[in-house]
């Protein structure tokens, strides 16, 4: 499924195909799902049995990718970023546009001079080369404000995965398995889009739910590459789900951290706290809807964030779907409490 | 014969420079079609004659260089993440965010990492990317690492063979298994036909290393005209059109010091008068081939240079025009059929 989810193309502002796929797989495992008008697919799975404590699962379906912003007389397809990306990554990478295959990259570095290859590069240096010769063969494949996606296909390799869009494909995935379980808790699930481009989807999304708490599972920076010092590594793969307690958009719920952490232990979830403020995601607006929202996020550790080759560990994704079950376990008992 | 069919087949094959055993016994195996003596020498060229030897005839060579361009595992550090070196001029700012395979014991595959937007400060967001900087990701731990493959193993930076519009296709490797494409599509068009000329074939190693292999590929055995094929720099929105070929202008012949002059003058005639689409172009000294090399080789070779524009140069999105290839072929079998190249 994570295969599936990760080949799909979904780039901000244009989340369809994601969202389709996501509907046909969970359409028989839900209360009511309705579809807003920005495109966020909203999730109700009614609880065995009542009272019960309400909660909201949320993950993005919308990925980092780019947007067509001009066709060049002879046939090239100029661009800017749709959410954050590193410009150097996209260099001779090869990317899609409506079915149709692109490639990006620069000059031979034989035609260059030092100056060139030292002077740092801009979207505006690169273009999209899809062969065609002249502006009205390459209008034939898209128009300005059409949308282009990496291509790059899911790859398993030792405990990894290599994917475009782990970022936030893997917290679909691990809600749509949730969604096929059935808990003791009224379960809200949340597939929001723009994520990437300013947390819009989840400001809409959120609204009139007023859940007791809610959990954003997301994909987050990991940068514990050989050599990195251990205070610049930010997360560990391989070293568990991670829990945010801070970030640059929202700061965690402490009665609800404290509640994921022991769960965690009591269930021996392997997990790990994210040493790192950078980076926002939708608990940003989440902790602020309907006059504010208990709201923690959980994430899978992700190398290479934001660029077509991200890696995560799978021990790390079936951690985070495993913090995530037991949480809802717990809270069906209402926790111990 | 069809052109995208064996370029795609070459592209994705292996044979990095240095490296070339395997490959070289595979194309090998392809040249024996037309050359019935192939054989493979001790650096991983391949050679073979056409039909039967005259020694009446003079010769004509057909040489294009058969590695591409790689990595090398220097280092293979905890958490199973690799350094490595570029064998051949690797375009170091198009690494981060590539996927490669490295051909140990086991081929393994990885990634070349990038730093997230998230975490970079100012200045990470401006430096020069250095390939001494550069990891390649395996997953493995080091010590499955140290199973699977050693320092010393070349790495393939993996390509998908990508069709794009019109006949144009992209992959890794054209540069220069496009060239060897348009001696098969040359050797297609004489095969079977009385030739006025000795026909044979040089596909060659190590030209990304320095020219490695046409070093010793004649050995004694020189010819009377060395036709080498290879790449040339096309036309990009970035570049300067006097430097470089729109794709799909046909043949590119090269003029210069490198180059025999009246071989040279007759291979834009015949283009010409065959109607075959051709642009000139000029290297005043060295043209980077092993037309180079060859021409200094044995009592000396006189060398014509032909070749096939191809966009972003030592990437993995090389791209080149399908019909280019073709008109290189059909050019190079003019020359022979009209039998007065040689002077």
């Amino acid at each position: 499924m994570l295969k599936k989810l990760t080949n799909a193309f979904g780039v901000s502002g244009f989340e369809g195909p994601v969202r389709d796929l996501i509907i046909s797989e969970i359409k028989d495992y839900c209360t009511e799902m309705t579809v807003d008008s920005m495109g966020n697919l909203k999730v109700y799975k009614k609880a065995k049995k009542q009272p019960a404590k309400k909660i909201l699962l949320s993950a993005h379906m919308d990925e980092v990718g780019l947007i067509v912003t001009d066709i060049t007389d002879d046939g090239y397809l100029k661009f800017a970023s749709v959410g954050s990306i590193d410009p150097r990554v996209l260099i001779s990478q090869r990317v899609t546009v409506n079915g149709y295959k692109g490639i990006i990259s620069l000059k031979a570095v034989h035609l260059t001079d030092k100056e060139e290859r030292q002077k740092p590069l801009s979207e505006k240096n690169l273009y999209i080369d899809l062969g065609t010769k002249t502006r009205a063969e390459a209008e034939g494949i898209a128009l300005r404000g059409d949308y282009v996606a990496f291509d790059s296909e899911y790859v398993e390799f030792g405990d990894m995965v290599k994917a475009k869009a782990l970022d936030d494909r893997l917290g679909c995935c691990i809600m749509i398995d949730i969604l096929k379980q059935d808990w003791d808790v009224d379960l809200y699930c949340n597939f929001t889009v723009q994520e990437e481009c300013g947390l819009r989807g989840a400001a809409v999304a959120t609204r009139g739910i007023n859940p007791d708490f809610a959990i954003v599972i997301e994909g987050t920076t990991c940068n514990d590459m050989a050599g990195v010092p251990e205070k610049l590594r930010v997360t560990k793969s391989g070293a568990g789900v991670t829990i945010s307690v801070l970030d640059s958009a929202s700061k965690a719920d402490c009665a609800l951290v404290k509640l994921l952490l022991s769960v965690a232990e009591k269930h021996s979830v392997p997990h790990q706290f994210k040493a790192s403020t950078a980076g926002g995601n939708d608990a940003g607006v989440i902790c602020t809807t309907d006059g504010g929202i208990k709201v923690a996020s959980v994430s899978v550790p992700c190398r290479y964030i934001h660029s077509p080759v991200s890696v995560m560990n799978k021990n790390d994704y079936e951690s985070c779907k495993k913090l995530i079950q037991v949480f809802l376990t717990e809270a069906e008992k209402g926790f111990d409490e | 014969m069809d052109i995208t069919e064996i370029l795609k087949d070459l592209t994705q094959s292996t044979g990095i420079s240095g490296y070339e055993s395997g490959f070289s016994e595979k194309v090998c195996g392809k040249l024996k079609k037309y050359c019935a003596d192939a054989a493979v020498n001790k650096t991983g060229s391949v050679t073979g004659t056409m039909g039967s030897y005259n020694p009446e005839k003079k010769t004509v060579l057909l040489e294009a260089h058969l590695d591409r361009i790689g990595l090398v595992v220097s280092e293979i550090l905890d958490g199973g993440f690799v350094k490595f070196k570029a064998l051949g001029g690797v375009d170091e700012r198009t690494l981060p965010a590539s996927e490669v395979y490295i051909m140990g014991k086991e081929e393994t595959f990885g990634v070349i990492g990038a730093l997230p937007p998230h975490l970079m400060n100012g200045k990470d967001k401006t430096d020069e990317l250095k390939i001494s900087d550069m990891l390649i990701d395996t997953g493995l731990s080091i010590d499955e690492a140290n199973t699977k493959f050693s320092v010393g193993d070349p790495i393939l930076l993996k390509s998908d063979f990508t069709q794009l519009a019109g006949s144009l296709v992209s992959a890794a490797a054209l540069d220069n298994r496009a060239g060897m494409t348009a001696v098969f599509s040359c050797l297609d068009k004489l095969s079977g036909k009385e030739l006025p000329y000795n026909v044979k074939v040089a596909f060659t190693s190590g030209e990304e290393l320095g020219l490695h292999g046409a070093r010793t590929v004649l050995a004694d055995d020189v010819p009377d005209l060395a036709m080498v094929v290879d790449v040339t720099h096309g036309l990009t929105p970035d570049a300067l059109n006097f430097d470089t070929f729109p794709l799909g202008s046909g043949a590119i012949i090269c003029r210069g010091p490198n180059l025999d002059y009246e071989a040279t003058l007759k291979t834009i005639s015949i283009a010409k008068e065959k109607s075959i689409p051709y642009d000139i172009e000029v290297a005043p000294g060295n043209t980077g081939t092993n037309a180079w090399m060859l021409q200094v080789s044995g009592g000396g070779v006189p060398c014509v240079l032909i070749s096939i524009p191809l966009r972003y140069m030592h990437t993995v999105v090389e791209t080149i025009d399908t019909r280019d290839i073709e008109c290189v072929g059909r050019l190079m079998a003019e020359m022979i059929c009209g039998g007065d190249i040689i002077a």
